[in-house]
């Protein structure tokens, strides 16, 4: 089909070449409409491939002879000298052929070899992404079942001759490592609604301080004697958001900080409206983020190297951007020059607002 | 079904398909204090409340065979008994629907025994009593009934007749989660159902007026995705 296809377009061709010529037929003796029909062979050659174009160099040296040698319209030639430009026409049009067909062809090759490179190097970096994420995710999930598994076993095997102190030890492990296994599986879950586009926010009206109560009220049992020092705009701020998921938000957010911040030390949560956006902070007084892995630390299952084993899942504030996407907003980290790390979501006041 | 001892405490009936959560549960909470029973699917469940006359349902929503909803739904038709709904985390919109279908209450997956039995207790104790004191109160919080007033920490505080009322309905339902719409459709009326800002404003409002700190409320607190609960404080 797409050879029949090639030898119809240069049918085509020569049939517009023979209208051009026709047009300026009064002004032009017949050798330089040879011209005409040589831009066609080239244009055939370089779009058509090879075999077209030499099919074009032949039906343009009949349709010449037909239509402009004298006498016109038979293929009989009054003067022999039209044999060599017939001739010469011919040649240099399959020359031209074969020569713009193979820089056509050599450049075709290249477009795939180079787009096949590029297909491999995708596959591979997915390829190791994927790795690299079934490898955390098999190593967060073990991790707590490790403990887990060992406390209770101790407590089963081992119950009657150990100390209620250890005893007791062993079942706040146990509990704890829990929580934390219950808290991973729900940001896998979360992480993968998000992505398959099925966590949709549903946004209403809501009350700034019910929101940020909702956050800190979550996180209560985690703070320990930290403390969360809260901003916000005086008065009643009804903002329009999805409350779960920004609770959600809030709670990975304080829950980083937790982390990060000194035990005794503050974590200040900062509400402002600023024109059509509302620009809420969360702050610690941590050691922050080298500079170049700020832009990062939002990417899935990116962990901030620290030397202590404070290390998240890497899947938090993934999510925190996840979701405050979804709501058409923006978040990003920045390090405080007073130390410590700070975390700003704005988001639109209203729905469709121009970028801050 | 399985028969946990020959006593006086009350009946509690667990339908859940997971045998190790049933397990777990019939462990944690056979007692002198409850008594339990099991069925392991909607139908069985059914069926075991028809028969036993249970105190108290714990229901998973999640049953193979008949929607949770469905099983609250089919037990209000007949029965008042408290039905506590378990469910995971990510089903908010299932558990608001179990709760305006009749359920009393809701646990989400996985949760500690101190909790449960709390949420047990708080509606065992709702439906034998109907909040017969004229005088309710829950750490610094005192509201007398029947004058309609309001102290915090000693100070009467006054309230917009909206905010009283809403508050009523949350203390006569304390410790208990009650949805966005049941509060919308008991204060404003059905035309409000769809209108949560002004439970929002109205909650906003009495929290800056009975909490210590509205930004950490003690009493008043949200169930997001859900209602809200008033959380009373152990004398």
């Amino acid at each position: 089909m797409v050879a029949i296809r090639g030898y119809l377009i240069s049918l085509l061709l020569v049939a517009g070449a023979t209208a051009i010529c026709e047009l300026v037929r009064p002004h032009l003796i017949p050798t330089n409409m040879v011209m005409v029909y040589l831009l066609a062979v080239v244009a055939a050659a370089a779009k058509l491939g090879r075999r077209p174009a030499i099919a074009t160099a032949f039906s343009s040296v009949l349709a010449f002879d037909f239509f402009f040698v004298p006498p016109r319209l038979t293929f009989s030639v009054a003067e022999k000298e039209y044999l060599v430009t017939f001739l010469g026409f011919f040649v240099v049009g399959v020359m031209i052929s074969s020569l713009v067909a193979k820089v056509r062809e050599q450049s075709l090759e290249r477009e795939r070899l180079s787009h096949e490179a590029e297909k491999a190097r995708i596959l591979q970096a997915r390829e190791n992404l994927e790795r690299a994420l079934l490898n955390s995710i098999s190593h967060d999930l073990r991790t707590p079942l490790v403990s887990i598994k060992g406390a209770l076993s101790a407590l089963k095997e081992e119950g009657g001759r150990l100390s209620p102190e250890a005893r007791r030890d062993l079942l706040e492990t146990a509990n704890d490592e829990a929580e934390r296994l219950n808290r991973f599986v729900g940001n896998l879950l979360d992480l993968s609604r998000l992505e398959a586009g099925a966590l949709r926010p549903r946004i209403e009206p809501c009350d700034l301080q019910e929101l940020i109560g909702c956050a800190i009220s979550a996180m209560e049992s985690r703070l320990g004697d930290r403390n969360v020092k809260v901003e916000l705009p005086q008065g009643l701020t009804l903002v329009p958001l999805d409350l779960v998921l920004m609770t959600q938000v809030l709670v990975n957010l304080l829950d980083n900080a937790n982390k990060y911040a000194p035990p005794g030390g503050s974590i200040e949560v900062e509400a402002r409206v600023t024109g059509a956006w509302l620009s809420l902070t969360v702050a610690d007084r941590g050691p922050g983020a080298p500079e170049a892995e700020l832009s990062h630390i939002f990417d899935k299952f990116h962990r901030v190297q620290v030397p202590e084993k404070t290390g998240g899942t890497g899947l938090g504030l993934s999510i925190c951007k996840g979701i405050v996407e979804a709501h058409g907003g923006r978040i990003a980290a920045r390090n405080r020059p007073e130390g410590g790390l700070a975390v700003e979501i704005l988001l639109p006041l209203q729905q469709g607002a121009e970028e801050p | 079904m399985k028969e946990s001892q020959e006593a006086t405490g009350q009946r509690i009936l667990v339908i859940d398909d997971e045998a190790a959560i049933r397990r777990f549960l019939h462990s944690a909470l056979s007692s002198d204090e409850f008594i339990l029973h099991e069925a392991d699917s909607g139908h069985g469940g059914l069926s075991a409340a028809a028969a036993l006359r249970p105190d108290l349902i714990l229901l998973d929503l999640g049953l193979p065979d008949l929607e949770g909803i469905e099983v609250i739904r089919r037990i209000r038709e007949w029965s008042q008994v408290p039905i506590i709904v378990l469910s995971v985390r990510e089903r908010e919109d299932d558990k608001v629907a179990a709760l305006d279908a009749g359920a009393d209450d809701y646990l989400t997956k996985p949760f500690g025994v101190g909790e449960l039995l709390a949420r047990m207790r708080a509606s065992l104790r709702r439906s034998a009593v109907q909040l017969s004191e004229p005088v309710f109160s829950s750490g610094d919080l005192t509201v007398n009934l029947n004058l309609r007033r309001v102290t915090v920490e000693g100070a009467e505080v006054q309230l917009t007749p909206t905010e009283y009322d809403l508050l009523r309905l949350l203390i006569t339902h304390a410790d208990k989660v009650i949805t966005h719409s049941q509060i919308l459709k008991q204060i404003w009326g059905v035309a409000y159902q769809d209108q949560p800002q002004v439970l929002r404003v109205t909650i906003s409002n009495l929290r800056k007026k009975v909490e210590r700190d509205p930004s950490r409320p003690r009493h008043i607190t949200t169930e997001p995705g859900v209602g809200y609960r008033f959380k009373q404080a152990q004398p």
